[in-house]
């Protein structure tokens, strides 16, 4: 599946030879990842050596981390996720309240509300660095992974987000490939890695067994069941802010039993649009995704929710003349262990009647 | 733009337009009669007409475009269909926002210009939209200002102190408030708040992500209660600004003269410069720091209506909107299905009108 | 023709407390007498900065979120440090100090030439665009392309030649006069910044966060690479600048002067004019737009100095001085994150400048 969306994206690519030349990266990083063997330990046995190649750069699964230091909502949850919360010297970056279930083992950890100076990141004496976005391994931050590996410190970017070169930032990567399985496969890995296979085995299970549940609810609507258009953003001085297209909103819109009512804006994961444009759209869910901050809630957006309700201009829009505006947080959006979980609540928010 | 005949007349006006231009001189400038009226008068009315056909557009002219029909039942034939709603909360509202940022920027730009005798004089320039955005940035992250309509007191709070300071350092020293001088306390004022924007944002993700699209100035977000809580303050600033006129010809001749002339240079100044805050400050607030608009139009308005503030500042007032509106429908077409802010597209279109002027006059004369 | 007004203010004192006309003593610095006078206060001053810059290097090394016992970081240099102590030290710590002298000395090289070719010592390439040219381009670099570190320095290089030409081309009318070249650098920085903002409100958070940490001017991870570049740059091009130092003095006398005295007038004002500007943008690529340093130093030596002499070299030393405790600042003070340095120099230089100018004369000469 994932080896399918690659080649999808990559014929429809627009934008050049650079974008060309970033597709066929991608999709020989997935292939080398994800396609070539189904088996996660099979991609060991295809570089032919004990590492895993993340982003073209290899990690070595033989000497599990003892010193993990996670950048990003996304790395921070995946961590205490695979259960390697204990091992977490430092913490970066949060958008939104960690999840219930790890709200405790966060507390003890170091944590940066931006992400720290590269010195400050040697001197917690890490010897791995986890990301759940590229942003973190640039000039302006970590530096390079390249750079870090030359000290010993190993990296890892959740795969589906490789940058087309190390170093470079996050409008580079092809975010259409964040697919669901793409974070099954980034899981495993990292089990692999941290030499936790168990636990991501059991939190890839969870979380399949979750989306499961929601998509045979949706299967037991029968044809029935309408997958309304919904809307994930928030007002900004002038217009909106929309998910687009590419974003991974689209992936767990559609896995939810939605779909995305900006999907045809393609060019870029979060586009402004006019007023005009949201009422010409007419979603029938508004999902209003508050940022960033760690104490951020859902009921933080609870301001630009009444602002959108109250707004006669949008009077006329399904969600808004029905009530379904709803409290979001942009932590939702972002592909990680989090997201089976969003998936069945927006599931049960747009489709009341199935989850009763 | 077109503009008729600019040039003044010099010869006698018939008698009609010696009615006319008496009547419309009483009416726009209280007193005074002018030779050359006639040609400025009907230039005057002329752009009026322009400036109308701009707000048309701006209310046809958008993501779908209407008819003038459509716009007409929005307000004799309600239905609450899309359009009616369109029309009535977003085209209306923005245009006439558009038009009261327009005519205040445009004023704004002739008063700093002429109590300061620079015509380099703009808010961009004397350091209001720093002061504002720095205002802004700090409502945003300290006191967790999120509101769609929450930063227009801020907003306006720092545009006024910026103003005073630029002036302030502007005019101590030998000399008073020369053009060099006020433009760089203007960029030295600037970076100073610029530098102190940067370093809350970049600590403050969240604030980062709201002001990077207020910075560029947006007449989106336009709606009727912000026009209704800025026209008061726009309305003071245009009396004081039109009141102002007489006393700014005087101001041109020199201070001396101006003072032989019986004008009182201190509260000349500091009414001309409570106007400029109340202007340009509200402009900021309602629309975010547009650049340029101010600067450059009150330069045009002098090519074409000559050195009398009388003339100018009626001039400005019209052709300011003009432009702002040209500029705000350009940025709704030109990059669909986002919106390209109106603050950038006047800067684009207005910096290269400002450097011709430099180039074309000899500024250091002034 | 194109000169700004003669400035018929009197030098400060010299030395042996004699006022002497400006002409005069500036002409006089060619001659062996005088120039021993001038020099020698130079020399001593730029002996002294340059001890002050070794030591600033010397605390840059031994200061930072690694913390390390002095000893460890002696250590490092006699090879029995562990090979993380070695890296933060040889290879973040020193090239970022190195980094820094070479930015701080190219910028303060640069500003000195444009403030004595502007006739105005409050010109920079701050504020002549050439600082907005570098950032539109290399933001552009960010946001369109991959941002990797070679692109950003090619762009950033790139823009600001780019608008350095177009700044010329502009200000040129038989002959560059250096008061248009101020007021149509303020015009081009208004567009460029507007260019800059537009850019950040369309890409992603993180990017634009990464944007604006460039365009403040960073010094974070800066490695060998950007050593190279910046000290090569300071290579070919400081002593080009020493060379046209004659050229600078000549011009200093009023252009008819000069020619007289056999300069080729305009020939001289554009070398100087791009060495100054292929100066700035060898700094602003390693490390973005740095503010105020090569306002500020310039200024700093001319008054330690009491003199008019074109001392680039004290200059270079002051700026290396204010850039690399500037950011030994930003990269301490803070806790575990750090500020870009060019937030530090912003809020420390333009004071400075502010005070300057409450203490300008009407042309805006201090």
């Amino acid at each position: 599946m994932v080896c399918l969306t690659s080649r999808n994206t990559r014929r429809t690519t627009r934008f050049g030879a650079s974008h060309v030349t970033l597709s066929v990266l991608i999709t020989l990083a997935l292939t080398a990842s994800a396609c070539g063997v189904p088996d996660p330990s099979g991609d060991r046995e295809a570089t032919g050596t004990d590492h895993i190649l993340n982003c073209d750069i290899e990690v070595p699964v033989s000497d599990p981390p003892e010193r993990i230091f996670a950048a990003y909502q996304p790395a921070i949850e995946m961590a205490h996720a695979l259960g390697v919360g204990d091992r977490l010297v430092g913490t970066a970056y949060l958008d939104a309240e960690v999840l219930d279930e790890f709200t405790e083992a966060q507390q003890g950890r170091r944590y940066y509300e931006t992400l720290p100076s590269r010195e400050e990141l040697l001197s917690v004496e890490p010897d791995f660095v986890l990301s759940g976005f590229n942003g973190a391994f640039t000039d302006e931050n970590f530096g390079t992974r390249t750079s870090l590996r030359e000290i010993g410190i190993h990296s890892w970017i959740f795969s589906p987000l490789c940058p087309s070169e190390d170093g470079a930032g996050d409008e580079t990567i092809d975010p259409s490939t964040v697919t669901i399985e793409a974070v099954y496969e980034d899981l495993r890995d990292l089990g692999a890695v941290f030499g936790t296979e168990d636990a991501a085995e059991d939190v890839v299970a969870d979380m399949r067994r979750t989306i499961g549940e929601v998509t045979e609810a949706l299967e037991a609507g029968g044809d029935d069941v309408r997958h309304p258009s919904v809307m994930i953003g928030r007002p900004d001085s002038g217009g909106f802010r929309v998910a687009a297209g590419p974003d991974f909103s689209s992936e767990i819109l559609s896995l939810a039993g939605g779909r995305n009512a900006f999907a045809h804006l393609d060019s870029k994961r979060n586009v402004n649009i006019s007023t005009e444009e949201l009422i010409e759209r007419d979603p029938e869910h508004i999902f209003v995704d508050v940022c960033c901050d760690a104490g951020m809630t859902p009921a933080d957006a609870a301001d630009d929710v009444e602002a959108v309700l109250s707004n006669p201009a949008l009077a006329n829009v399904t969600a808004v003349a029905e009530g379904n505006v709803h409290e979001f947080t942009f932590a939702n959006r972002s592909a990680g262990v989090r997201s089976a979980t969003v998936v069945a609540g927006i599931a049960e928010t747009i489709h009341p009647e199935l989850f009763e | 733009m077109t503009t008729q005949s600019p040039s003044p007349v010099v010869a006698a006006a018939p008698p009609v337009w010696s009615r006319f231009r008496s009547w419309f001189t009483a009416a726009v400038q209280g007193q005074g009669l002018l030779s050359g009226t006639r040609s400025r008068s009907a230039g005057l009315l002329g752009t009026v007409l322009v400036l109308a056909a701009t707000m048309l557009m701006s209310l046809l002219i958008g993501h779908e475009r209407l008819t003038v029909d459509e716009v007409h039942a929005a307000y004799f034939a309600y239905t609450g269909s899309d359009t009616d709603l369109v029309v009535l909360h977003l085209r209306v509202p923005r245009t006439l926002v558009a038009l009261a940022v327009g005519v205040s920027l445009g004023a704004a730009g002739v008063l700093v210009q002429g109590v300061t005798r620079n015509p380099l004089g703009g808010p961009g320039i004397l350091g209001i939209n720093a002061g504002a955005s720095l205002a802004t940035v700090l409502a945003i992250s300290v006191l967790g200002v999120t509101a769609v309509l929450g930063y227009v007191w801020f907003a306006f709070a720092g545009a006024a102190l910026a103003a005073v300071a630029v002036y302030a350092v502007g005019s101590t020293g030998g000399g008073g408030a020369t053009p060099v001088k006020l433009a760089l306390a203007g960029a030295a004022v600037t970076a100073l708040l610029g530098s102190v924007t940067s370093a809350i944002i970049l600590r403050d993700r969240a604030s980062l992500d709201e002001y990077r699209f207020w910075v560029v100035g947006s007449l989106g977000g336009a709606d009727g209660a912000m026009l209704a809580e800025a026209s008061p303050f726009i309305a003071v600033g245009l009396v004081l600004a039109f009141a102002l006129t007489r006393s700014l010809n005087a101001l041109a001749t020199g201070d001396d003269l101006a003072r032989s002339l019986g004008v009182r240079l201190g509260r000349v100044r500091a009414l001309g410069g409570v106007a400029v805050v109340l202007l340009a400050g509200t402009a900021t607030a309602a629309a975010g720091p547009i650049g340029f608009v101010g600067l450059a139009v009150p330069h045009v308005a002098r090519a074409i209506a000559g050195p009398d503030y009388r003339w100018i500042l009626p001039w400005s007032a019209v052709l300011a909107p003009a432009l702002l509106l040209v500029a705000d429908v350009l940025g709704r077409v030109v990059a669909r299905p986002e919106e390209l802010q109106v603050g950038i597209v006047t800067a684009l279109v207005g910096a290269p009108v400002f450097i011709y002027l430099i180039r074309r006059k000899r500024l250091a004369g002034l | 023709m194109s000169t700004p007004p003669s400035d018929p203010h009197t030098s400060p004192s010299t030395p042996a407390g004699t006022p002497l006309p400006r002409g005069t003593r500036v002409l006089g610095s060619h001659r062996l007498g005088v120039a021993v006078r001038v020099y020698r206060p130079a020399l001593v001053l730029g002996c002294a900065l340059c001890g002050l810059v070794f030591a600033a290097a010397v605390a840059s090394l031994a200061l930072g979120d690694f913390t390390m016992p002095v000893t460890d970081v002696l250590s490092v240099f006699t090879g029995r440090s562990s090979p993380m102590q070695a890296h933060v030290v040889v290879d973040m710590r020193l090239p970022r100090a190195l980094t820094a002298a070479g930015v701080g000395a190219a910028l303060a090289i640069s500003g000195m030439i444009l403030q004595r070719l502007a006739h105005n010592p409050l010109v920079s390439p701050d504020v002549i665009g050439i600082n907005a040219g570098a950032t539109a381009a290399a933001v552009c670099a960010i946001v369109a392309l991959t941002g990797s570190t070679l692109q950003v320095a090619g762009a950033a290089l790139a823009g600001a030649v780019g608008t350095a030409l177009l700044l010329y081309l502009l200000a040129y009318r038989r002959g560059v006069a250096g008061y248009r070249l101020v007021l149509i650098g303020i015009g081009l920085t208004a567009m460029l910044t507007s260019v800059t903002s537009y850019l950040i409100t369309r890409t992603d958070l993180n990017t634009a966060a990464r944007a604006m940490i460039w365009l403040t001017g960073s010094l974070a991870n800066r490695s060998w690479e950007h050593v190279g570049t910046i000290w090569f740059g300071l290579a070919v091009l400081a002593p080009l600048a020493l060379a046209l130092t004659r050229q600078l003095r000549l011009l200093q006398l009023g252009d008819d002067t000069a020619a007289a005295l056999g300069g080729r007038v305009q020939l001289a004002r554009a070398a100087l004019l791009f060495t100054a500007a292929a100066t700035a943008a060898s700094a602003t690529a390693v490390a973005g737009p740095v503010a105020f340093v090569a306002l500020v130093a310039p200024q700093i030596v001319r008054r330690l100095l009491r003199e008019r002499v074109v001392a680039l070299l004290p200059a270079a030393a002051c700026g290396a001085l204010l850039v690399l405790g500037a950011d030994l600042l930003a990269r301490t003070a803070f806790g575990g994150t750090e500020l870009p340095v060019g937030v530090l120099t912003g809020v420390l230089g333009a004071p400075y400048l502010l005070y300057l100018l409450t203490r300008m004369n009407r042309i805006g000469q201090a």
